[in-house]
């Protein structure tokens, strides 16, 4: 057969017109601005967790701003030469705050896991039971990208809103947020009393940024951080024991989802470690942001739910777990039951100010009646913690109780909360 | 010879000042609109923590529910196998990437 001229272009144009369509379908399906944030929808392979990058720099729309390096706690995130494309180096040295992408003034920096299809798959299987865990700090930005002014109180709404998506139960993350103080108050009661063989100072570990940093910069300080689990984890592992025990569910079929402000959950849900209930104890993370996307796709008015409380048994919760979203909440959670355990009075004004603010770092000092004077010191902005873990190294630190939040103002103001789009020149 | 301030010293001034402004800025701006969105969800946070009818963890029905059918106590062998962990040294990794000549 002979191919003359004519006969050449046709094929040549018919593969290349194929090779355009292909190339156009594929990346239809795999990015998608959720709330005004490039995301990959592939879901992430979890045995791989720690070869994963969460976020990563679109080499199209860097201007090489630097803003990315300036928000970023460890350097990762980086140019080769000054005014380059930035992007992040490895996995290794990212403890996956997100702080680079709310802070990037042109929307060049992506999420690369995304839960979303997997969750609206579990939602339409009839046989799965989706349970779903909202963080503290999702309440108060939930509502933004319906309208809603920031920091308007939504969690009524969200609750409704979830079930309306199709989650069969909501149990409350702000339960186990009033646990994890119980849980580790009581460690710091231990430690102080010389009853656990643990050195002071004692860290909080309910920020999964903070953790990883830890563990990769300064594996030293390990024993220092208190040995709970963060409220969701906690709350992945009791859904799947005590909450399946009472509702006389099989275990087998939950699948939990964590509702968090951050993008750093996400590794900590893959994390091998916790499957303490005998299965994954978090089977999916979204942020807030996605949630948003996940309401919207289902058309659902959010705005004009009717509010409704989470489902009893893991449900319901206090103002010492509601703070847990701003930085300082978790040290004065833990002071408001601290102060009570040790004195066995009770606490005339719960409202303990002094730990209270946006500052860096604070610090200050409680008197407990009948026990000892504590120390306590709160971090805001994860490069704010450098020179307090070299204190501790050197043994000079003079705190009993330490709390970190890698973002600065603590969760409200997490990687995985609604940016507000007019801070943003989109390319 | 005496310093004088000429027309192309004051037009190169003018565009540095200008530069250096307009490259100044976005970040600053940034900052500040992260800031005030920062602060009244804070505020949100506080007001909620206000009226909240119970503000304190170890008031909580469900948790003295929990801790009476389950958990027995806080740091129980059942809360040491459920709600606590142990954590992984994992800086092989960053010294690796600073052998290869990264800041970090």
């Amino acid at each position: 057969m002979n191919i003359d001229r004519k006969k050449f272009l046709h094929i040549a144009g018919g593969a290349a017109a194929g090779l355009i369509g292909a190339q156009t379908l594929t990346s239809c399906k795999k990015d998608e601005r959720v709330e005004h944030i490039y995301t990959s929808m592939d879901s992430p392979d979890i045995t791989k967790y720690d070869k994963t990058f969460f976020v990563q720099v679109d080499q199209n729309k860097c201007k090489g701003c630097h803003t990315c390096t300036i928000n970023c706690p460890t350097g990762i995130i980086d140019s080769k030469e000054p005014g380059g494309l930035h992007r992040v180096y490895s996995p290794d040295g990212c403890i996956n705050c997100g702080q680079c992408l709310v802070n990037c003034p042109y929307g060049a920096i992506e999420e690369q896991v995304s839960f979303i299809n997997d969750v609206f798959d579990a939602i339409n299987d009839p046989e799965t039971i989706v349970v779903a865990l909202p963080a503290p700090a999702v309440r108060y930005a939930i509502g933004e990208p319906f309208g809603m002014q920031p920091g308007e109180f939504a969690g009524g709404k969200m609750n409704a809103s979830l079930k309306a998506l199709g989650f069969d139960i909501v149990w409350d993350t702000e339960f186990a947020a009033d646990l994890t103080i119980l849980e580790e108050g009581s460690e710091l009661i231990a430690r102080l009393t010389g009853k656990m063989d643990r050195p002071l100072p004692q860290f909080t570990s309910c920020c999964p940024g903070w953790i990883k940093y830890v563990e990769s910069f300064h594996p030293e300080v390990i024993p220092n951080l208190s040995s709970c689990k963060s409220p969701v984890a906690m709350m992945g592992a009791l859904s799947k024991t005590y909450g399946a025990q009472n509702k006389k569910i099989d275990p087998k079929k939950i699948y939990t989802v964590s509702i968090m402000p951050c993008i750093a959950k996400k590794y900590e849900g893959m994390r091998p470690e916790m499957n303490d209930s005998g299965f994954r104890d978090l089977d999916a993370t979204i942020n807030t942001r996605e949630l948003a996307y996940m309401i919207k796709k289902k058309n659902i008015n959010f705005y004009a739910m009717k509010d409704e409380a989470a489902d009893p048994l893991l449900g319901q919760s206090t103002g010492a777990a509601t703070i847990f979203g701003v930085t300082g909440g978790v040290m004065e959670a833990a002071l408001r039951f601290a102060y009570e355990a040790v004195s066995g009075r009770k606490l005339a004004s719960v409202d303990l100010t002094a730990v209270r603010g946006l500052g860096g770092v604070r610090e200050a000092s409680v008197k407990i009646p009948g026990g000892p004077e504590v120390k306590v010191c709160v971090v805001s902005g994860l490069k704010n913690a450098e020179p307090i873990i070299q204190d501790i190294k050197n043994g000079k630190s003079p705190y009993h109780f330490i709390e970190v939040m890698t973002c600065p103002g603590g969760c409200v103001n997490g990687g995985g909360q609604p940016i507000d789009p007019k801070d943003v020149f989109f390319t | 010879m005496k310093s004088q301030f000429t027309r192309k010293k004051f037009i190169r001034t003018l565009t540095l000042g200008i530069a250096a402004v307009s490259f100044v800025s976005i970040p600053v701006q940034k900052l500040f609109a992260g800031l005030t969105n920062t602060k009244s969800r804070t505020d949100g946070v506080y007001e909620q923590d206000k009226k909240m009818p119970l503000r304190k963890s170890q008031d909580n029905p469900m948790i003295k529910q929990i801790y009476k059918d389950f958990l027995e106590h806080p740091n129980s062998h059942k809360a040491h196998e459920l709600l606590h962990t142990d954590y992984v040294d994992r800086s092989a990794g960053v010294k690796r990437l600073r052998q290869s000549g990264i800041r970090i």
